[in-house]
């Protein structure tokens, strides 16, 4: 028989009436209510409570006049940031690019440099290495003066090479900077290379001689506001001299 | 329908704007019958429950552009929604006043619920009295909390699932299913109290005659 203060029975109530009793439990209840009439009063009892919140607390679905209201105030208030005329986002746009321009260029004029210099000679071997082969094989003087011309500032000529040397063309394989501009030159079937870059680029790690090279010798001149490298394996420059500005 | 002069991203502004008021009035919507149970459910009566989500509301929309989505919007509504509820039933408590004697209305309402027999007994069956059965079920209700109380309302009449009612109230969805269940074991003792009353009451009466005969 149902007891009230039965626990057990309590939660085998509340779980039908939530409809969560297994299937067997759902049956075995079932077959009780029929022979146990205060267990089937107490949730005859619970369907009648719940039957008058239902009558206490019905639903009240919003009136559409208050919906209409509360839409009125919200795109009022929510959406003003929108309704601000397009100028204003105009002008603002423009504010916030300059603000951003500024600081672009505040970080560059505080930047460190990008390139970091690469010594000569290690270039030197690293051409070498790859077949000493000119990126621009440059046989018209005029040309040759235009690429000083817009890299360095300074238009070079090459002057007539004696007997033995010549110029196989043009690299840019860094070096003092991204701009260093080089010659790649044959004397007497060795190779040998002119750097050549602004007197401002000049960097002292360039003529650094690494241990591996120790058999290159490095030249250094300076003129016309630039400033020439060459790394040869000679004891004394074969074709620094023959490069003059125009 | 914008105008052939406004520019495109002039109309998809107000196009945007339009459909987050929209996406508000729906969720707003959708969501009043539940903040109505809530508001219902801390007052512990329907009546002022719909001023209660409308009042809360007012506050809200003033609020709305703080929120990212009309989801979130309806969430802190429910918050509101109790505060507003706490805040007009502690007036409710403060303005009491008796407008007649109240030894006089506690002897006529002691009259009516004697005579007041809404559920026969053995049966379980409504009778004509069921009017008074609705009344005792509302003055049951007072003794439950409000939490209990709120999580009873959206379970029973709004069908709300524990995990919604955990959700929409902010509270573990174990909490939830605790309050629905002694809540409604609390009516059930109370009222099956007042119905073993009512049927002592019946019985004496009906006994009485026959005994002075």
């Amino acid at each position: 028989m149902h007891s009230p203060n039965n626990s057990e029975d309590q939660r085998i109530i509340e779980n039908y009436l939530d409809d969560a009793l297994m299937p067997h439990e759902r049956r075995e209840l079932e077959e009780r209510l029929l022979c146990d009439p205060q267990l089937a009063s107490e949730i005859e009892l619970q369907r009648r409570i719940d039957r008058s919140l239902g009558e206490l607390f019905p639903l009240a679905p919003a009136t559409e006049e208050h919906v209409a209201t509360i839409v009125n105030r919200v795109s009022d208030t929510s959406p003003r940031t929108l309704r601000f005329p397009g100028r204003i986002w105009w002008v603002a746009a423009a504010a916030v690019g300059g603000v951003l321009l500024a600081w672009v260029f505040s970080q560059e004029r505080n930047a460190e440099p990008f390139f970091k210099p690469i010594p000569l000679t290690q270039v030197y071997a690293s051409t070498v290495a790859q077949g000493f082969e000119p990126y621009y094989e440059c046989e018209d003087p005029e040309r040759f003066a235009q690429v000083f011309a817009s890299r360095q500032g300074q238009p070079l000529r090459l002057l007539a090479m004696p007997a033995g040397s010549r110029m196989l063309g043009l690299s840019y394989p860094g070096g003092l900077s991204r701009d260093t501009t080089a010659i790649l030159c044959e004397v007497d079937g060795i190779p040998v290379m002119v750097f050549v870059d602004r007197a401002t680029a000049d960097h002292s790690d360039a003529s650094e001689v690494l241990s591996e090279s120790s058999d290159l010798n490095v030249f250094r001149e300076e003129r016309d506001g630039l400033v020439f490298y060459e790394v040869t394996p000679f004891d004394s420059p074969r074709a620094l001299e023959f490069l003059v500005a125009l | 329908m914008s105008s052939p002069q406004e520019p495109i991203s002039e109309s998809i502004q107000k196009l945007s704007a339009h459909s987050t008021v929209v996406e508000y009035a729906a969720h707003y919507e959708q969501a009043y019958p539940r903040l109505t149970a809530v508001a219902a459910g801390v007052l512990g009566r329907q009546e002022g429950a719909e001023d209660i989500v409308q009042e809360a509301a007012g506050i809200a929309v003033s609020k709305a552009k703080q929120f990212s989505s009309p989801h979130a919007f309806v969430a802190w509504m429910v918050g509101v929604v109790r505060r507003c509820a706490l805040n007009e039933r502690r007036k409710t408590y403060r303005r009491r006043t008796y407008a007649a004697d109240p030894l006089d209305i506690s002897e006529v309402a002691d009259r009516a619920t004697c005579e007041t027999q809404s559920v026969d007994p053995s049966s379980g069956e409504l009778l004509a009295g069921q009017i008074g059965f609705t009344d005792e079920v509302q003055d049951a209700l007072q003794y439950l909390s409000d939490d209990a109380r709120c999580c009873l309302l959206l379970r029973v009449v709004h069908e709300l699932s524990y995990a919604e009612i955990a959700e929409l109230l902010g509270l573990p969805q174990g909490t939830a299913m605790s309050h629905v269940h002694r809540s409604r074991q609390e009516l059930r003792r109370r009222l099956g109290l007042t119905q073993m009353a009512r049927d002592r009451d019946s019985n004496s009466k009906a006994t009485t005659p026959d005994a002075l005969s």
